[in-house]
């Protein structure tokens, strides 16, 4: 059971999240971000529930290209994930890697990868790293709907399975890989069923609930670790409904209005916590908090040296 | 001419000149116009989407009375598209992400004008009926949404 210290920890770091995206969105349409920029608005309780039930001396995270989310959840420095957004030196990756390649060692926050699925069998070869070194740890791997069909993600999956590797796989469903509806391109509507096709467990889950997600990973990771057991979560977050040819868009009530502003994970905890009896004054002042910490990452990163030209010729692996 | 015609010529005028005018009344039945940064969004055919902030006027005209017009052109000025519809104010987490990921790169102007990144909210126009004009031949074609 989750109490209200742990959910005020998961509330402060959505709103970190939450105020960092919004700050990273800003900064991007000022220019001062380059490249692509993969927001993760709305989708904060996944990262957050699921990171937040891991033990990150042991543990790894593995994850997909909207990865700014998964990078502060783990606890990496705001201001080192925003002057990688910016291509500071100071960056996390060195100003190298951009939106798409959040990296801690430390914090064994493994990526941030820019290729769709394929973090899965990397993630799935850090598995097999802790089988063979004989360690305790588990690997969270975080990828979209737009991956869940790649080849790599059923050989992973397999894999994973037959060598008894600690990897629990998250499928983020967002219901929309690259603005393509899920349902024009998947034969089935709940993808924790293709856990069945390899033998191990699967879940599916209400991401707009971090308790829910955090109680659920919780457990899941619990067997991971003792039972070496691989599995497949469906974490499906809310994208307000779209329109398709075949379902005309239409002018919205008032009530529809509002209920679309309800859908929002931080709403959703905020209400809880008013209910445990939080303060709506202490509510506010962890807001204010999270928006100075994203305002003095953006001060820090646009303070920050650029790489030096030579840099070009560091780092490289291939 | 079809809706996704209309749509595809709405996308091609944007693509050329990134934006658009937004025309709305306001409380005592004044029209007021400003230059907009719309999108059409993959899957959600049949509306145009662009942002604002709370804190803008655009807010409260938009609450009162609902009816709006785009207008689009190209920088050669001889391709028109006018779209007529009902605009919604949404104010949701995941629609904010998904259209600042399209439009994000080109909203200097909103971010100079708005300083709050947490204020800003979608507009999301629901097309009534659409016409493409030309001026250069006097050329006009219209759809209707409904």
């Amino acid at each position: 059971m989750t109490d209200t210290k742990q959910k005020t920890a998961l509330y402060k770091r959505m709103l970190l999240i939450r105020r960092f995206e919004e700050k990273a969105a800003q900064m991007y349409g000022l220019r001062k971000i380059g490249g692509f920029c993969h927001l993760y608005i709305g989708q904060e309780a996944v990262a957050t529930g699921a990171i937040g039930a891991l033990d990150l001396k042991r543990d790894y995270i593995v994850a997909a290209y909207r990865d700014h989310g998964h990078a502060l959840a783990s606890g990496m420095d705001p201001k080192a994930v925003m002057a990688e957004l910016y291509g500071k030196v100071t960056g996390c990756s060195k100003g190298k890697g951009g939106s798409m390649h959040m990296f801690d060692i430390e914090k064994h926050m493994f990526g941030g990868n820019g290729i769709v699925g394929s973090q899965i069998p990397v993630a799935t070869g850090v598995g097999l790293k802790i089988r063979y070194r004989e360690e305790d740890g588990v690997v969270l791997c975080f990828f979209g709907d737009g991956a869940i069909h790649q080849g790599a993600f059923h050989e992973s999956l397999n894999l994973a399975k037959i060598y008894g590797l600690p990897v629990v796989y998250i499928c983020e469903n967002n219901q929309y890989g690259m603005g393509t509806d899920f349902r024009r391109v998947s034969a089935v509507d709940d993808f924790s069923v293709m856990a069945a096709s390899y033998g191990i467990e699967g879940r599916q889950i209400d991401g707009m609930d971090v308790i829910t997600v955090h109680e659920n990973v919780k457990e899941i990771v619990e067997k991971a670790r003792t039972e070496h057991l691989p599995s497949l979560l469906e974490i499906k977050t809310y994208r307000y409904k779209g329109h398709s040819m075949s379902d005309p868009a239409k002018y919205r009530t008032r009530e529809e209005l509002e209920d679309y502003k309800e859908r929002d994970p931080i709403l959703i905890l905020k209400k809880g916590l008013l209910e445990d009896g939080v303060q709506a004054s202490d509510l506010e002042a962890w807001d204010k908090e999270a928006k100075k910490l994203s305002e003095e990452a953006a001060s820090f990163a646009e303070e920050s040296p650029e790489p030096e030209i030579e840099a070009l010729y560091s780092d490289i692996l291939a | 001419m079809t809706k996704s015609q209309f749509l595809i010529e709405i996308e091609s005028l944007l693509e050329n000149a990134k934006t658009a005018i937004l025309a709305t009344v306001d409380r005592d039945g004044s029209p007021r116009m400003r230059w907009m940064t719309p999108a059409i969004l993959k899957d959600r055919a049949g509306a145009i989407y662009a942002v604002t902030s709370l804190d803008f006027d655009k807010r409260r005209q938009l609450e009162a009375n609902a009816s709006v017009q785009w207008m689009f052109q190209n920088k050669g000025l001889d391709r028109i598209a006018y779209a007529d519809g009902k605009a919604n104010l949404i104010e949701n987490a995941s629609m904010r992400a998904e259209v600042l990921e399209e439009i994000g790169s080109k909203l200097g102007v909103f971010w100079k004008l708005n300083s709050d990144a947490g204020s800003l909210v979608v507009v999301e126009t629901i097309i009534e009926r659409g016409r493409s004009f030309l001026p250069m031949t006097g050329e006009s074609r219209i759809v209707d949404f409904n």
